[in-house]
């Protein structure tokens, strides 16, 4: 077992971490930022936190969480300074090299964030509308209503695209 | 549709250099780290800040609760003029006082409140056997000291109280036998005036003139030798 139970918690090496949520940070990180190069600022300074803030956790889901929110924290504090210091919208550097390889990963992150986000949470990370809601500190009612949304946008593009052909 | 986006999204590696820089720079901040952090040096003063301020309440609250019109034994630090009244186990009869009670004041407030040195006198052909003292509390605070010095020689003994104050007349209760209780009221400096002698029940001598230590001591001699 992986983990080595304290009397208060989890609490993981620095291998171990990067073993298990290197995916999760990386890709939240990505699915945010649509771009790699701030994707992996953004997950070396999570892990960095990591050790700064080392605590015991209540248990691998508490502690996935506490990646994903700072994944999150880290992507909005990004957005805001390079908003602040460009005041241009960032590009997109989705990892696809052709359009003929751009697939549902490319129409997602043609969303706006916050769809994305909860796209991202839903169907990769697999989370509850309810665990989503409290990752982001938001009702569930208004993650339903960016799914929904959402997924008519993308089933929209999709036909646009001629994906569906 | 969506279903491939997680298969899509797998495909994407993390790239192994970001990890292994990652997990290098995870080392050297580990190493970094500081046993104790700002957090937990700032959490632990506070700490350290509430549970003297809880302590200190607390002590205050036991004060004016227990010294409240109080005597209570007491001891005399005399290190660097200050006296430091604590009060000792066999006291409880004195009032409700917890256990342990200390309580210190400087030495401008003990000459205030004793005006006096502490040195007892020297009686003839006694001994002097043991030094008490009896701090008196009103509403918290100091109002006097009365020093009680026993005197011995053999079966005989004399009880010599001293008040810092002199507006009090003080009886005995615990005059029994050939035990004398001296009851002295004045300013020990100016060496005993207003003294009163309480020699068996309802029998008061009082001494009204000034005499010297001597003469004083003399008096209490004859007084006990009377109780044969």
């Amino acid at each position: 077992m992986i983990f080595n139970k304290e009397k208060k918690g989890i609490s993981l090496s620095c291998e171990e971490v990067i073993a298990l949520y290197s995916d999760t940070v990386y890709k939240v990180a990505l699915s945010t930022m649509k771009n790699e190069s701030d994707s992996q600022d953004i997950y070396q300074e999570v892990f960095l936190r990591y050790v700064k803030n080392k605590k015991a956790f209540e248990s691998e889901e508490h502690l996935k969480a506490w990646f994903i929110r700072v994944t999150l924290n880290c992507c909005n504090t990004m957005f805001t300074q390079k908003h602040k210091k460009d005041g241009m919208p960032l590009e997109i550097d989705i990892p696809v090299e052709t359009d003929e390889e751009k697939g549902i990963i490319y129409l997602v992150n043609e969303l706006d964030e916050n769809y994305r986000i909860a796209i991202h949470l839903f169907y990769y990370e697999q989370y509850s509308i309810k665990e989503i809601a409290n990752l982001l500190n938001e009702s569930e009612g208004a993650i339903k209503t960016r799914l929904s949304r959402a997924r008519v946008i993308l089933k929209q593009r999709w036909e646009e695209e001629g994906y569906a052909r | 549709m969506l279903d491939n986006y997680k298969k899509e999204y797998e495909d994407i590696k993390v790239p192994s250099k970001l990890k292994t820089e990652t997990l290098l720079k995870m080392k050297e901040a580990e190493e970094k780290r500081p046993i104790f952090s700002f957090k937990m040096i700032f959490v632990t003063a506070c700490t350290i800040v509430i549970a003297f301020s809880v302590i200190f309440t607390l002590t205050q609250n036991n004060n004016s609760s227990n010294f409240k019109d109080g005597k209570i034994l007491v001891d005399v630090d005399m290190n660097e003029g200050n006296l430091k009244f604590e009060k000792q186990e066999d006291s409880s009869h004195f009032g409700n006082f917890s256990e342990e009670e200390t309580k210190t004041i400087n030495k401008k407030e003990a000459e205030n409140l004793t005006n006096q040195n502490f040195k007892p006198i020297q009686i003839q052909n006694y001994t002097l056997m043991k030094k008490e003292y009896y701090a008196y509390y009103d509403k918290g605070e100091f109002t006097k000291v009365e020093w009680v010095y026993t005197y011995q020689k053999e079966e005989k003994e004399i009880v010599l109280h001293y008040f810092s104050k002199s507006d009090e007349f003080v009886t005995n209760s615990d005059i029994e036998g050939k035990k004398v209780a001296i009851y002295y009221d004045g300013n020990a400096e100016e060496v005993f005036f207003d003294a009163y002698f309480k020699l068996k029940k309802g029998m008061v001598e009082v001494l009204t003139s000034n005499l010297s230590q001597e003469e004083f001591s003399n008096s209490l001699v004859k007084i006990v030798n009377k109780l044969k």
